[in-house]
């Protein structure tokens, strides 16, 4: 019954939509993630690797 | 945020006279000392023999009649310690000398560090010496005997675990980095991928079955193989790349909201991927769609990781040129952006159908392995060689010349192997003009390679040299070390038990409704920023992203009666026949012969019938292959007589002029240990294998008879005499042989036609 209902549907628009909907994600998170390497606001923790060797105090995210 | 290593709050009250509790510490480089030059001595013998066999390939002649010589025993032993020795040692030396620092503090245990070392490299040993002797599991890249892989679970999961989640909680850093995420998502994964893999019922001191059959198998072999590409050749070298890298080029990771984006997407979309290894196989379609569609999806996060390292350099470009650690990483990255395009584009079913089974895939690893991993490690320990031995790095010179001779003998390897798939995936499916094979014969699609195997193996003896060049400065750096390493104390305020998260973003936007804001606030990532400074917590997320994938994929594979239909005419194998089976996974078959033919029509005109999942529910484990550098055999059941078997297995050529098939003379005059057939009976009566209820005490018996039929037989079409030969390992191999894909073209019993499944 539910078989006989989808293979009567004309689902061939769904391909398209999901890959406009893939491309529209795909795009947005590539704008905001490059976009916001460049705020600042991460700066602090990507610092990480760069600033071990000398460990200082109030060096945190909250130091900013 | 305030805690005592960083917080503002403690900053303040510290200058008001209140203690903040400073802790002195050292850094074990000993231990990363260990894991670099055991990198280095298991990559040469992982090149080395990879070299090898690579000749045997173009001069098969090179196994010199010797079992432990052989290609199929010995390219096992190349994958895993190219994997496990070269890469697990890679991974250990990034892991135990960036967490120390990004964690601000000595690893949770040098009794764990040193156990973790010396159990990892008596694992190692363990495989090199049970491969060749052809203790094997006979499923790729899983190859160890049960033993072993309670010694890895051990070491992996449990040493090495405890050591990495004890130093991250006695950390004195807040937030763990970019780089530390990855490391818990692979050691993670892996134990769930090692554990669920190897499940095996022991039928000897060194032999097991799979508790998984056929089609199940095969998943759950897959899910596990590409996930150690994932979880053990990716994620942990994306750490590497997000501390050594930035590291390297003195500037921080270009965009860590980046990396967040792609250590999410990547840890989530990667375990869905692993069936598009199945393409056209007997594994459910919707299954092999699944797999394909999350590994187009996986391009998105691989080239974010990608650009997020080659933009890291933005500013410091000029330096690439002179300084070879950065070369080493620039090509590794961008040999990154390449496989992870040409990985998801193989995974397409229609290149799939092409590439699988033939040298694209073999070329797309390569690059893989040698151009990733290789120069990732390669980069990383010449920036570890002068701060590790506490001296100048011996010859800038000699670094660079490493690195133009290993990318020269990797696009040569590449190309080659590019054009050898191509060429042979076109000549399999060709047809002439009257709608027969171009190529009937198999061997002219072979013969048509060597050239290719050629340059092969020049690029990889380039690749090789390179590594001696290493070699040469790792040793001449050492030598000029100072007498006593300096072991300089450092000084951090511990880490303050209670977390006080910095205040969230308030989302500053006007006109926007309130669901805007939110979002606004949501990809500022502060909820993100506290799970950073969580490690457990972290930990379970990450076990959550990986489980729903697995179980998506594993649980309809299992439940679903559709999925593994059964064939009424399909019987369990007798007792001679498993032996002669357990001989076909011992010799590494599996590498150059699928039994696996797809349904296209150039491959029932070539081999018959295409294989149905039904013929695989007793074969535990399944041995569908992925490479045919020689032809798919589940049809090769009665297509030719016992003594052509036989004469083949003695030398190959013989039979077929211009075969690469290494001899099998041993075979030939080798006892059969015929004892051990109750042995494996029980042990597939245990796995449900549908025995009768004597079948263990008769096993031994029935065994015997049907070795004797067959030699008489062989002695019939002109072999040597039966007496002579009927207790030969050959013969169970020949009565495997003759037995796969037969099943189907038996009659039925009564009224059991095929079982059509449900759907």
């Amino acid at each position: 019954m539910l078989r006989d209902v989808v293979s009567s549907l004309d689902l061939s628009v769904y391909p398209t939509i999901a890959m406009v909907l893939f491309i529209a994600v795909f795009c947005v998170v590539s704008f905001r993630a490059i976009r916001a390497g460049k705020t600042g606001e991460h700066d602090q923790v990507a610092q990480l690797p760069l600033r071990e060797d000398v460990p200082e105090l109030g060096s945190g995210e909250a130091a900013r | 945020m305030s805690d005592s290593t960083n917080g503002a709050a403690n900053g303040a009250s510290s200058t008001n006279g209140s203690a903040v509790v400073m802790e002195k510490f050292t850094y074990d480089d000993a231990i990363v000392r260990k894991f670099m030059i055991a990198t280095f001595l298991w990559g040469l013998i992982a090149f080395l023999a990879g070299l090898f066999i690579a000749a045997q390939l173009a001069l098969p002649a090179l196994n010199f009649d010797i079992p432990w010589l052989t290609f199929g025993r010995l390219r096992p032993l190349h994958t895993n310690a190219a994997i496990f020795a070269f890469g697990g040692n890679a991974i250990f030396t990034a892991v135990y000398y960036s967490v120390q620092r990004l964690c601000r503090a000595r690893m949770y245990s040098d009794l764990l560090s040193n156990l973790h070392f010396w159990g990892w490299q008596a694992i190692i040993v363990a495989a090199a010496v049970t491969l060749p002797l052809g203790y094997t599991q006979g499923k790729e890249y899983a190859e160890l005997e049960w033993p072993i892989d309670i010694a890895i679970a051990v070491v992996w999961a449990g040493i090495f675990g405890a050591n990495l989640l004890g130093t991250l909680i006695k950390r004195r850093e807040r937030h763990i980095y970019v780089a530390i995420w990855f490391y818990i998502a692979s050691w993670l994964t892996v134990c769930v991928l090692h554990i669920f893999n190897s499940l095996v019922v022991v039928a000897g001191p060194l032999k097991s079955y799979s508790v998984y059959a056929g089609v199940q198998d095969a998943f759950i072999q897959w899910w596990y193989g590409h996930n150690a590409v994932a979880f053990f050749l990716t994620t942990p070298f994306l750490g590497m790349m997000y501390y050594f890298l930035p590291k390297a080029a003195n500037r921080p990771v270009f965009s860590y909201k980046l990396s967040i984006v792609h250590f999410w997407s990547l840890v989530f979309i990667y375990i869905w991927a692993g069936p598009h290894h199945l393409h056209y196989t007997s594994l459910p379609a919707w299954a092999s769609t699944l797999g394909m569609l999350f590994s187009v999806m996986l391009w998105m996060p691989s080239w974010g990781g990608m650009i997020n390292g080659l933009l890291t350099l933005r500013g410091a470009w000029h330096r690439v040129a002179t300084d070879p650690v950065l070369k080493f990483f620039v090509v590794g990255i961008t040999f990154y952006g390449m496989s992870t395009f040409e990985g998801p584009m193989l995974s397409v079913k229609s290149v799939n159908a092409l590439s699988h089974y033939t040298d694209w895939t073999i070329g797309h690893v390569h690059a893989g392995t040698l151009g990733w991993n290789g120069f990732m490690t390669f980069g990383m320990i010449y920036f570890l060689l002068p701060r590790l031995f506490q001296t100048n790095l011996w010859s800038v010179r000699l670094a660079t010349a490493h690195f133009w001779v290993g990318m020269l003998g990797i696009i040569m390897y590449w190309l080659s192997m590019y054009g050898a798939g191509v060429t042979q995936g076109l000549m399999w499916r060709a047809f002439d003009e009257t709608g027969s094979l171009a190529y009937p014969d198999f061997v002219e699609t072979v013969t048509r390679l060597i050239p290719m195997y050629w340059i092969r193996f020049a690029g990889g003896g380039l690749f090789v040299l390179g590594v001696l060049f290493m070699g040469v400065n790792m040793l001449m750096t050492w030598l000029s070390r100072p007498p006593k390493y300096d072991e300089p104390v450092h000084e951090a305020p511990k880490l303050d038990p209670v977390y006080k998260p910095a205040p969230a973003y308030r989302s500053d936007l006007e006109n926007v409704v309130g669901l805007g804001r939110k979002f606004d606030e949501f990809t500022h990532l502060g909820w993100h920023r506290k799970w950073e400074a969580r490690p457990v917590k972290f930990t379970v997320w990450v076990l959550v992203a990986v489980a729903v994938a697995s179980l998506f994929e594993a649980i309809p594979t299992w439940l679903v009666e559709a999925n593994r239909p059964t064939i009424a005419t399909v019987k369990p194998y007798t007792p001679l026949e498993l032996l002669g089976r357990d001989i076909y996974v011992a010799e590494g078959c599996y590498v150059c012969h699928s039994q696996m033919v797809r349904p296209m029509r150039h491959e029932t005109e070539r081999y018959g019938e295409y294989s149905k999942p039904g013929e695989f529910v007793y074969d535990h484990p399944f041995q569908w292959g992925s490479r045919r550098i020689g032809p798919d055999l589940h049809r090769i059941g009665g297509a030719r007589n016992h003594l052509w078997h036989w004469q083949h297995f003695e030398n190959p050529r013989q039979i077929s002029a211009g075969s690469i098939m290494p001899g099998y003379p041993w075979l030939l005059e080798q006892d059969l240990d015929f004892g051990q057939a109750a042995s494996r009976v029980r042990a597939m009566s245990f796995l449900g294998v549908p025995y009768d209820a004597d079948a263990v005490l008769t096993a031994e018996d029935l065994a015997r008879a049907q070795a004797s039929q067959i030699a008489e037989e062989i002695t019939i079409q002109g072999g040597p005499d039966a007496e002579s030969i009927e207790t030969k390992k050959a013969l169970a191999l020949i009565a495997y042989l003759q037995r796969l894909g037969t099943d189907i073209m038996a009659a039925p019993d009564a009224e059991d036609a095929e079982q059509e499944p449900e759907d």
